[in-house]
């Protein structure tokens, strides 16, 4: 991985967080809002591997960290598990390669941002934090899932740009599979 | 070539997980609170700047849609009118409660409270919201007074309490946050009840606890903090109003939800009371 790589990947994270710290936060639906820095460890899970999935998750993590009440390095945790798991996955099966079907990203983004959710939420009661027992789970499962399966193809396409991955480029241009 | 790569992952991976691991450890464990509040700093200074830009682009778009107009010059002085008209009516509802409270009140011997309490005015700088706790950062620190558990009032009533101090800023968490608890009062001379207030999440009404059941709650009804000895604040200040007091089937407790009084998403600036915790 080269420094240009390196440098696209660090502009596409802080781009991601600093919408989710300004737009996101503001988009509130029955209390809840979209969490969408989850997609950034899936999106380079898929495109990297485990390895990269897993630096993208601890450093955008720890990023949001920086701006958030919550214990520090929790969201870097989850993170760094997100991005290694489905990076793992993706080396080992090949997952959303070259054709994969159209709805796969979406599916993702959907269920592995709640997943990540129910995660932080489970450490968090873990840890002794009050106030994650207290939390309206559901609702807030609801709005991160819409949302992370209609902003997973953007993040994702962001994500192959810093990469410099053929396949993204290939199915942005071609519109291979409706994206 | 392949086996080396993957040791290299799993390393690699592992040193993430054990670093993120440390960091919460120091994060909740007393020692090592300094290392992660650096790095938080650090961090914060970094981002925050291009947060504070996109959100000042961003955000009188939203308001654009949501049909606010004027934005601008005139909103820096609406948090200003806000907080006055907030103060004006927190001190009449604090005077509505020593009314109704005076039969009471007139039978203690020790008060915990009297108005007068003196107060520094900040200004919130940074409101630090998600899905899982509700802080604001203000503007006031060590230097200008401001201590930990110091309560926190404006626009309307009880805003939070301090939980963090540097010398010139403090982190005040929002009476919405889930760890909040406070002691409350409400309800007539004749008819007085208590119960624990208590938050639940951002933008989400608060709710009380330990309320006897099938006791007569008029919706409308003003909840006041109730500085019994040892609480976390003075007696008297306005934290919400009863939006529902219901008793389910077989409940123990009735089931009370209250909308704060402080208008929590129009904080501009707020009082930290000096008062400190009377053991």
């Amino acid at each position: 991985m080269n420094a240009k790589v390196v440098f696209r990947i660090i502009l596409v994270m802080i781009a991601v967080v600093v919408i989710q710290a300004s737009i996101m936060i503001n988009l509130r639906i029955d209390g809840a809002h979209p969490e969408i820095v989850w997609l950034l460890p899936i999106a380079a899970g898929l495109l990297g591997g485990a390895e990269m999935g897993a630096a993208v998750g601890f450093f955008s993590g720890l990023a949001l960290d920086c701006l958030l009440p919550t214990p520090f390095g929790l969201t870097a945790f989850v993170g760094v598990l997100l991005g290694a798991g489905i990076g793992l996955l993706a080396e080992r099966t090949g997952l959303a390669d070259d054709g994969g079907v159209w709805w796969m990203l979406p599916a993702l983004g959907a269920g592995l941002s709640a997943l990540s959710v129910v995660a932080y939420d489970a450490f968090g009661i873990v840890l002794g934090e009050d106030q994650f027992s207290s939390i309206d789970l559901v609702v807030i499962v609801g709005v991160v899932a819409v949302v992370g399966a209609i902003l997973m193809i953007p993040v994702w396409l962001a994500m192959s740009w810093a990469v410099g991955s053929r396949s993204g480029a290939r199915r942005s241009r071609s519109g291979e599979a409706s994206w | 070539m392949a086996t080396r790569r993957s040791r290299r992952s799993v390393t690699v991976i592992g040193l993430l997980l054990v670093t993120a691991i440390a960091l919460v450890a120091f994060s909740e464990s007393g020692s090592g609170t300094s290392i992660t509040s650096g790095l938080r700093s650090v961090g914060s200074a970094v981002l925050s700047p291009i947060v504070g830009a996109v959100d000042t682009v961003t955000k009188p778009i939203g308001q654009f849609f949501a049909g606010a107009i004027n934005y601008g010059s005139v909103s820096a002085e609406n948090a200003k009118l806000r907080a006055q008209l907030g103060r004006v009516q927190e001190q009449g509802l604090i005077e509505q409660f020593e009314r109704s409270q005076i039969a009471q009140v007139a039978k203690l011997q020790h008060l915990t409270f009297t108005s007068g309490i003196p107060t520094v005015t900040a200004q919130m700088t940074s409101l630090d919201e998600s899905n899982f706790a509700s802080t604001i950062q203000i503007s006031k620190g060590r230097n200008q007074g401001v201590g930990l558990g110091m309560p926190v009032v404006g626009a309307g009533g009880l805003v939070g309490q301090v939980v963090a101090t540097t010398r010139n800023s403090a982190t005040v968490r929002l009476i919405t946050d889930g760890r909040t608890h406070i002691g409350a009062s409400f309800g007539t001379a004749t008819n007085s009840l208590i119960g624990v207030v208590n938050g639940v999440a951002a933008n989400k009404p608060l709710s009380v606890s330990y309320v006897a059941p099938h006791s007569i709650i008029p919706k409308g009804t003003i909840v006041y903090t109730n500085g019994l000895q040892g609480a976390q604040f003075p007696r008297g200040l306005p934290i919400g109003k009863v939006l529902s007091a219901t008793t389910p089937t077989n409940a123990v407790q009735m089931s009370i939800s209250l909308s704060p009084m402080a208008n929590l998403d129009e904080l501009g600036f707020v009082d930290v009371l000096l008062w400190t915790q009377v053991p």
